[in-house]
């Protein structure tokens, strides 16, 4: 380890630095089966015991929805755009809830995995960077379900759907990029430091309400913009508004910096996995 | 000698010990700089070499780092100090059911315990049938495991683990599960993948099983290697060393009291090179001592070796030291893996030794049949207090060691022990 810097020569760091940028990628397509078991155990697990099965998927959301609807868009009667009605709220208020709860949900669950799935750790010689992996995925799929019926209730109620919707796989990606490389980071710490998981449902409260969901991001202070700047799910929030509601494509540079937020963080969290890894079982 | 299965070198391990998890944190942020934790070594410098087709069998009390020796050769722990390398899959039972969901079905965790295994859907398919067939399950292979009893979901999560055809196969205590005839499938599966040449690597508490089945064994102490070699001698060494335990002593010392030897059965002796033969595999407290072991025939001659069926006496010469109200004389004979074939003690067969006075003697004669297949066998004798304690006057393994010869005219017995029958053909 100490070593590596001295024998690096200007060639080796650069495919070093290639090198590590692709690991993470390589080893998601590696393990892409076990994942997928894992996704399908875990969406199966959640709902087989549950008489309503798989709508439980649509029905949190939804009345999440109504609920916040009722808040912002009823008693405190916030508006997006000029002459917003209380409807085009909901779906904005939606287009910004189903990046967020699925983030949400691949961080908590991420944090919890490693410790969840100990056997697994102690007893089998196993792959743990896919377990935050699978809890990551699974919360996008879920999504996905949410996201069929934003999709339709814009194109049926709303101004219709764009050429722009194309873009949603690409969002869907870097949203994904940037959960793993958190729940990576999560995953690992809370291992060592249980505190982690305590604190995590409490500053995923303050990081919900600093991110537009229930709110135009233009009615935030131009003081505090700043913070929406640093916020890496403003951008995705954004973005899904433009490519679902406005029918345009997002800001280049913003999508730019998301995009490179969400590689960089990717990589970084899966390095600092793979570095802690080896000692969870000393610790478990 | 095959090629290199395993190969430990000098490893160690140790666990970081914090009093309080804060610790931890502190310790992360100084960098290491200032130590909270105390190291607890859970292995030190163990260095054996495991040869491809062998299987290792290894022994030590609880915490003596059998468990953490397998976690390193699997690759899930790593070594603090020293090297590990492994050739080949490994395949580990260091837990049954690791990893299964009792919301699911037997099938659907089969697959997915196949697929945390590395192994892809086709592959998983094309074992389901043994895997099935093993367990013998019936049915139940598609409800929820929940619904299955402890022993049904024992014998799924073996059949799965160990129908994966690894290369290394590592199990931890996994056999001392399920019921006795589903154990005995586990020790021929053990034994059909022996033959297919597996390197194969167990944790037992049964010395019994690792003399059987190991052609090796490993004795764990402290973390620490403290014998290593034949199965037989290393199983005998470690149940020399917990009857030692028990009895505050490891090892008979030369400083025991010796009365002289005052004959009061005629056909008393005690053999001087008899301790010297039995040193090694002994242990007691020495209160009273075997002296000599003899095989002799019907006519009280001695025996080198027996025939097929022969009448024989095994004679067993002891002499007390101290005065012993009662005790109970015992023998197993053991073929060369060690399993015990034939064997009983004076209090199971309802005839007591009556009490002795220090500086009397005994000679007990076990007289029977030898209707055993032909080979090397071996007595072991011991001298015990009573029948709840494991603690002996005696015990000596190896006390005798005899041929037995094939039966005449060619006849085969097919199997360890022949027993006198009757056949009936109803034409």
């Amino acid at each position: 380890m100490y070593h590596r810097g001295v024998e690096r020569s200007a060639m080796g760091t650069m495919s070093m630095l290639v090198r590590d940028l692709i690991t993470p990628f390589r080893v998601l397509v590696t393990h892409r089966s076990t994942i997928e078991a894992f996704v399908r155990r875990d969406i199966r697990g959640r709902y087989v015991t549950s008489a309503l099965g798989l709508s439980w998927a649509l029905i949190q959301p939804l009345v999440l929805l109504l609920l916040y609807t009722f808040v912002f868009a009823y008693v405190l009667k916030i508006r997006f755009g000029a002459n917003g009605t209380t409807g085009s709220f909901a779906l904005y208020l939606f287009c910004g809830m189903l990046p967020w709860l699925a983030f949400a949900e691949g961080i908590t669950r991420s944090a919890s995995v490693i410790i969840e799935q100990t056997p697994l750790i102690k007893k089998v010689v196993f792959p743990s960077e896919i377990l935050p992996a699978y809890v990551v995925i699974s919360a996008l799929v879920t999504e996905l379900a949410g996201l069929v019926i934003l999709l339709g209730g814009v194109g049926l109620f709303y101004r219709g759907l764009g050429w722009s919707v194309a873009l949603l796989p690409v969002l869907l990606a870097l949203q994904f990029l940037f959960t793993m490389g958190v729940g990576w980071v999560l995953a690992s710490l809370n291992v060592f430091l249980r505190d982690v998981g305590q604190v995590l449902g409490m500053a995923l409260t303050l990081w919900m309400f600093l991110t537009p969901i229930f709110y135009p991001a233009e009615l935030m202070p131009a003081r505090y913009v700043w913070v929406l700047y640093l916020n890496p799910m403003y951008y995705v929030v954004q973005a899904y508004r433009d490519v679902i509601l406005e029918g345009r494509s997002p800001l280049g540079p913003q999508m730019l910096v998301l995009g490179a937020v969400a590689t960089g963080c990717f990589v970084l969290g899966y390095w600092f996995f793979r570095r802690s890894k080896h000692a969870f079982v000393d610790v478990l | 000698m095959g090629a290199l299965g395993v190969d430990i070198e000098a490893v160690s391990k140790a666990y970081r010990i914090y009093a309080h998890p804060r610790h931890r944190l502190l310790e992360a942020l100084w960098r290491g700089r200032r130590a909270y934790h105390r190291d607890f070594w859970a292995l030190r410098n163990v260095t054996i070499q495991i040869r491809e087709g062998s299987t290792l069998g290894i022994v030590g009390m609880n915490g003596s780092g059998k468990s953490t020796l397998l976690q390193v050769i699997a690759g899930i722990v790593q070594p603090t100090h020293g090297r590990v390398t492994v050739q080949g899959r490994v395949a580990s039972l260091l837990e049954l059911g690791a990893g299964f969901n009792t919301e699911f079905t037997g099938r659907e965790n089969v697959m997915m315990q196949g697929t945390i295994m590395g192994f892809t859907p086709e592959e998983i398919r094309a074992r389901v049938p043994a895997i099935e067939a093993f367990a013998e399950i019936g049915d139940f292979i598609d409800q929820p495991v929940k619904t299955y009893s402890s022993g049904m979901f024992v014998r799924l999560a073996f059949a799965a683990a160990i129908h994966v055809d690894p290369d290394l196969l590592l199990v931890d205590e996994a056999l001392a599960v399920g019921d006795a005839i589903f154990q005995h499938r586990c020790i021929r599966r053990i034994k059909e993948l022996q033959e297919q040449g597996k390197t194969i690597v167990f944790v037992s508490h049964d010395i019994g099983m690792v003399k059987a089945l190991c052609s090796e064994a490993l004795f764990l102490d402290g973390g620490e290697v403290r014998a290593t070699g034949d199965p037989t001698d290393v199983a005998n060494l470690y149940h020399a060393y917990i009857a030692g335990l028990e009895t505050g002593r490891a090892e008979l010392t030369e400083s025991t009291p010796r009365a002289p030897v005052v004959p009061t059965v005629g056909i008393f002796h005690s053999d001087p090179t008899f301790d010297q033969r039995a040193g090694f595999f002994r242990h007691g407290t020495g209160a009273a001592r075997i002296r000599d072991v003899e095989l002799l025939d019907a006519h009280a001659r001695p025996l080198a070796a027996a025939d097929f069926n022969q009448d024989v006496v095994l004679r067993v010469h002891v002499e007390f030291y101290q005065d012993v109200p009662s005790c109970i004389l015992g023998y197993f004979i053991r073929d060369k893996t060690g399993t015990n074939v034939v064997g009983t003690n004076t209090y199971e067969e309802d005839m007591p030794i009556p009490p002795r006075k220090a500086g009397e003697t005994v000679v007990v004669d076990f007289r029977h049949q030898l209707p055993l297949m032909a080979g090397t066998y071996s007595m072991t004798t011991a001298l015990a207090y009573n029948r709840y304690s494991a603690t002996y006057f005696d015990w000596i393994d190896n006390a005798l060691v005899f041929e037995v010869h094939p039966p005449p005219g060619g006849r085969i017995i097919h199997s360890k022990v022949w027993l006198p029958l009757q056949i009936i053909v109803h034409p």
